[in-house]
């Protein structure tokens, strides 16, 4: 499990990775699966209130 | 800028290690543990990827209810302390980093043998940040001090987190959802603890679905581990 | 968290009806759909959505003068020009017997006032035989069906506790496996099961508090997106609750979302195109707008809200 290491590194600058990755922001949530979003929902095409079927995307759909 | 990017990418490597070394003895496949085993020597990334994972580095010495291993001496004192003098919380430092510096401090105390040095005076760290923070934000932090929920630690964050149990649950659905698995494994390990976690959020299967969506993190994976050997903790 | 201001609330319905009002008529049947009998279902949808939007408006009684006038004008338009005063809907049925579209058309227009009694013995004929309640569909399209025979006076013709149970929402599974198309089924299971919030005490406690619980975590989720239809349906579930949150900080993003001339985009942002297009894609979004800002304005003058 050792690692090897050979380049030899600041501490202070470690020490602000250190921070960094204890401190870490959110990843953005934007990697998820947009597929979700334009298929799937034919199932509710004909409910009331549902999301109107997705037609041919002449849109900048997202 | 690309020194920088570099140490970053290199030390998560060797926290990776190392949580990996982590989660197998979590697992008892490791036989007996040693931290110092697990690390390059007279290597100041290791002493980095040490206080990255804050009390996590011990988490197999609670496993038997914190068997002290090894003499005053033992080389897993001397790299932790080692780790603990390289790495103090600066000035500035967030109140993650002073937690988690806790943490490391507080299991070391409970964990390792005494031998003839004090270890360090643990810094003080805000938490009003645990009553008045909104969920979300709540659970990121929450999830960044995972290692704190081992048995033992930090009683006081413990309790002002069970004390938003619904909260920590919100943020797991929502870690999930965003397909943030660390953050959701982390949260999981505060949520088995938990006497009022609702049975609805189905958190075993949720752990273990996070932990085989994470494809093999090894950071997820000593969250996931650690969830199995510590639950119940503070009922 | 704290609840948005009722003046953010009303807004965005009375921006999403004044659209809706200007846009009237593109809730159209073109002579190709006549012709073809192609997209007439798709077409009535909105009629429908337009039906029970206008009752929600009328029972919440929250709108203003001037929305009572645009809804007047909007169902007479929907009611006499493009159903013929239910002749449309009765066809269907003929051509159709045992569909169940007319009757979830129907309903909405029914509470609102309007007869049409042919179509009415053509949907108990239906009614009569053994296969209405045996057709299959999903379970929460079976609980707004039977709040449809509800609707138009007739005894449902099913246990609605039952249909619940069969639910996606009824059996309360784990929620961080919500995806689009479940976080749909668990808002339309709430719309039918409290008559479109007519009766949010239809939810039984221990889903309101799995609602309760769980919501929140959703809708931060789809805001995030910038999925403003399903934001929309989702904010409607909260107004549903015992104890709504309104949360300002999602309403004051979704109100943001909302185009100047009152349009609500499905997502992101508002498409580009002919006015006609545009309508087919957001219509449904805003409807959804007007729901949910009467919702919740009603409870936010009137409602505990949650802490």
């Amino acid at each position: 499990m050792a690692t090897e290491l050979t380049a030899p590194v600041e501490t202070a600058a470690l020490a602000a990775a250190v921070e960094g990755l204890l401190d870490s922001a959110e990843p953005e949530g934007i990697y998820r699966d947009t597929r979700e979003c334009g298929g799937g929902l034919l199932l509710a095409a004909l409910l009331l209130i549902s999301p109107p079927t997705p037609r041919a995307p002449k849109t900048d759909a997202r | 800028m690309a020194g920088q990017a570099q140490e970053n990418s290199s030390l998560s490597t060797v926290v990776a290690d190392v949580a990996g070394g982590v989660a197998l003895a979590l697992d008892g496949e490791g036989g007996s543990y040693a931290l110092s085993a697990l690390l390059a020597q007279r290597d100041t990334v290791a002493l980095a990827a040490i206080r990255v994972l804050g009390a996590d580095v011990l988490a197999p010495y609670a496993l038997n209810g914190g068997a002290v291993r090894g003499g005053s001496d033992a080389p897993d004192s001397q790299v932790v302390r080692r780790a603990l003098a390289a790495y103090p919380p600066g000035a500035d430092a967030s109140d993650v980093s002073l937690w988690s510096y806790r943490g490391l401090v507080e299991a070391s105390r409970a964990f390792l043998p005494p031998g003839g040095e004090d270890w360090p005076v643990e810094p003080q760290a805000g938490d009003t940040w645990v009553r008045t923070d909104p969920w979300p934000k709540l659970a990121h932090r929450a999830s960044q001090l995972a290692a704190l929920s081992l048995p033992g630690l930090a009683p006081g964050l413990a309790a002002g987190l069970a004390a938003r149990t619904d909260d920590l649950a919100r943020g797991f659905v929502r870690a999930v959802r965003r397909r943030d698995w660390l953050q959701a494994a982390g949260l999981g390990r505060w949520l088995v603890r938990m006497p009022d976690v609702p049975d609805t959020l189905g958190l075993e299967a949720g752990l273990v679905f996070v932990h085989r969506m994470s494809g093999g993190d090894p950071r997820v994976s000593l969250h996931a581990s650690a969830a199995r050997c510590f639950p119940g903790g503070s009922r | 968290m704290t609840a948005a201001s009722p003046a953010v609330l009303h807004r965005v319905g009375d921006q999403a009806l004044a659209w809706l009002d200007a846009h009237r008529e593109y809730f159209r049947l073109t002579d190709e759909d006549r012709a073809t009998g192609r997209g007439i279902v798709e077409r009535l949808k909105p009629v429908g959505e337009l039906a029970v939007n206008m009752r929600v408006l009328a029972r919440e009684g929250v709108a203003g003068s001037r929305q009572h006038d645009i809804s007047v004008r909007l169902l007479d338009h929907v009611w006499r020009d493009l159903l013929d005063g239910g002749n449309l809907l009765a066809e269907l049925q003929r051509q159709e017997p045992l569909s169940p579209v007319p009757l979830e058309i129907y309903a909405g227009l029914y509470e609102l006032g309007h007869r049409h009694p042919g179509l009415e013995s053509a949907i108990d004929l239906a009614r009569g035989t053994a296969s209405w309640q045996a057709l299959e569909m999903v379970p929460n399209r079976r609980l707004g069906l039977l709040n449809a025979e509800r609707m138009i006076g007739r005894v449902p013709g099913g246990d609605p506790g039952k249909v619940l149970a069969a639910t996606w929402l009824g059996r309360m599974p784990e929620p961080w496996t919500v995806q689009l198309h479940i976080a749909y089924d668990i808002t339309h299971t709430v719309f039918h099961l409290t008559d479109w919030g007519a009766a949010p005490d239809r939810i039984p406690p221990r889903v309101a508090d799995y609602l309760a619980r769980y919501l929140p975590a959703w809708t931060a989720d789809w805001a995030e997106l910038e999925h403003w239809d399903l934001l929309g349906e989702l904010l409607v579930v909260d107004a549903c609750l015992p104890r709504p949150v309104l949360d300002a900080g999602m309403w004051e993003l979704y109100a943001a979302a909302q185009a100047p001339d009152g349009a609500m985009p499905v997502q992101g942002a508002m498409p580009a195109g002919e006015r006609a297009e545009v309508f087919d894609q957001v219509h449904h979004p805003t409807l959804v707008a007007a729901f949910a800002s009467a919702m919740a304005t009603s409870r936010a003058l009137s409602a505990d809200l949650a802490a």
